[in-house]
């Protein structure tokens, strides 16, 4: 599957609704192609979006997967649909976490990692952050538990989109990669996350310690034609919308 | 006497001799919560997540996908005050985990309010999905922590620090509503005075039923709840009687909360209701005993309101 594939399937979700976050969605495609490509997110690895906003993006590489029928898409934040604005775990197993109340998804990997452990299971667990989603206290929580239990089949990928709900990121020091390194984490930088061959080369996992991917990315990924904007939740409009769905499709 | 902790810290022991998938996740608490032997007995599944308490809740979430069933222990107050974790990540999330508040009420005296599980009941009682029990006795605890462990489910256990008398049998069968005094008078010319209780009120409310009998010319009759959510008393309570509830939480969204709601949805109107309970009131650090007399849930206290409330009916 390709990151341009999951934005259009995200994009006309979104839009056929008039309500979600494209941007959120956006920033994380090349990241959630790469991990659906290179581990088995079906049978066995675990991608826990504590970010559940971007949502659209996970259910996008489900339908690619079929998993998620092409009909079903567009029961997207319908009444009785399995497809909420939130992952809903209960609804859609290979969703693997119930989140959307940031701050809280991260624990629930160190769960997952603790359990493959007393399992002596190899599976991989991976867990994408939102950057301003990293104010929330509990993420602190669990970033000074996880090295200290020592979770290296635990994966944290920060999206470093440079934006939240009201506008640009209010704490670019949590950029830093000495941060993590300081807890204890091995932390490296992907400084284009939104170049799927700069993650291919830049992708590694730790062998002893958890690792902590901080991803450079952009809301506007796949759409930079319009111009910087907090894409958080705001929804282009129709002409634009047919011109992204242009550029996506020429791309492809 | 053992205390209700104790009770619990031991059978969560024998629970775990016999499914190795139960686990036990400390929030530096492990003294006082009377998981220590716990630790030392089951290592591997002892899991210490230092003082963060949102963060030990999103764990046993994850942990509980795998089939294992966290018990997550600390102070009542600290537990039920990540309400939005509960919520999420354990409630909404169809978890089944077991979360045992310690400490609830005015028995840790002296720390203070602070450490004191007052609310608990009411923050957690509204949301679907979670039940909330509250033992007060040893074999009742050891009880319902066996309970738990056969019927799996996301619960919050209130579980008392201080020694506790035994006025029940071990049994399987569990009974979570319990009679456990009854006076009858001949021919008594008022309705009868019912009270029920919960938790670690069971002494005091004893003492107060047996008091009442004696000095009033009312039949008197006491029952112990041990589960508050779902909530359903005995099919007892008649029109026209005295009806008491006595708890060690607030008066609002707990035991008295539920039996209003019991009894206006029965169309049961009673003569007089009245909720013992820390009413509505900040309380304070200090001698259990001594708080216990102040914020009238002595059994000295909760009889002089008894009789003032007889008096001006």
């Amino acid at each position: 599957m390709t990151a341009n594939q999951i934005r259009l399937i995200a994009l006309d979700m979104i839009m056929s609704k008039g309500s979600g976050h494209i941007g959120s969605s956006f920033s994380i495609a090349e990241i959630v192609s790469y991990l659906y490509e290179h581990f088995d997110l079906i049978n066995k690895d675990k991608l826990i979006l504590s970010k559940g906003h971007a949502v659209p993006a996970i259910y996008a590489a489900l339908n690619i997967l079929g998993i998620i029928p092409d009909e079903e898409l567009t029961t997207f934040r319908e009444v009785n649909s399995r497809l909420q604005g939130h992952p809903c775990h209960k609804l859609i197993p290979e969703l693997h976490a119930t989140t959307g109340s940031l701050g809280q998804g991260l624990s629930i990997a160190i769960g997952h990692a603790i359990a493959s452990k007393m399992e002596k299971s190899d599976r991989k667990i991976f867990c994408i952050v939102g950057d301003g989603e990293m104010q929330e206290g509990q993420i602190w929580e669990a970033i000074q538990l996880t090295p200290t239990l020592g979770l290296n089949n635990l994966v944290c990928i920060i999206d470093n989109n440079g934006y939240q709900n009201d506008g640009p990121i209010i704490n670019e020091r949590i950029y830093n990669p000495y941060i993590y390194d300081g807890f204890g984490w091995f932390a490296r930088e992907i400084m284009n996350g939104n170049d799927s061959i700069v993650i291919e080369h830049g992708f590694q996992i730790h062998d002893s310690r958890p690792t902590m991917l901080i991803l450079h990315t952009r809301k506007n990924a796949g759409m930079e034609f319009l111009g910087e904007k907090n894409w958080h939740g705001s929804l282009p409009t129709e002409e634009e919308y047919k011109q992204i769905k242009e550029k996506l499709s020429a791309k492809h | 006497m053992q205390s209700i902790r104790e009770a619990f810290g031991q059978q969560l022991i024998e629970e775990a001799k016999k499914d190795n998938k139960i686990v036990c996740l400390s929030i530096d608490l492990a003294g006082p919560t009377k998981t220590q032997k716990f630790k030392n007995e089951f290592p591997d599944r002892f899991i210490e997540c230092g003082i963060s308490e949102a963060n030990a809740i999103g764990i046993a979430s994850g942990l509980s996908e795998y089939g294992f069933y966290p018990f997550v222990c600390s102070f009542g107050s600290f537990l039920s005050g990540r309400y939005d974790q509960i919520r999420c990540s354990l409630a909404y999330s169809g978890a089944k985990a077991v979360l045992i508040g310690t400490h609830p009420g005015l028995a840790i005296g002296r720390d203070g309010v602070t450490q004191m599980g007052l609310e608990d009941v009411n923050v957690l009682r509204a949301l679907p999905s979670i039940n909330i029990y509250n033992p007060g006795t040893p074999n009742e605890t050891k009880d319902i922590i066996q309970y738990l462990c056969k019927n799996k489910q996301l619960a919050y256990v209130r579980i008392g620090r201080q020694e506790a008398e035994e006025f029940f049998t071990r049994s399987e069968q569990i009974d979570f509503v319990k009679k456990a005094f009854s006076g009858y008078k001949k021919d008594p010319k008022y309705k009868e005075i019912v009270i029920y209780t919960t938790g670690c009120m069971l002494k005091n409310s004893m003492e107060l039923a047996k008091l009442l009998f004696e000095k009033t010319d009312r039949e008197v009759h006491i029952y112990h709840v041990s589960r508050l959510k779902p909530f359903r008393p005995c099919n007892t309570i008649g029109s026209r009687s005295i009806v008491l509830t006595i708890e060690d939480h607030s008066t609002i969204g707990g035991l008295a909360t539920a039996m209003c709601e019991y009894l206006v949805e029965s169309k049961i109107t009673v003569e007089s209701f009245y909720p013992f309970g820390i009413d509505r009131i900040w309380p304070e650090g200090g001698k259990p005993e001594d708080l216990y007399q102040k914020y009238g849930l002595s059994i000295e206290s909760m009889f002089q309101s008894v009789m003032k409330l007889l008096e001006n009916r």
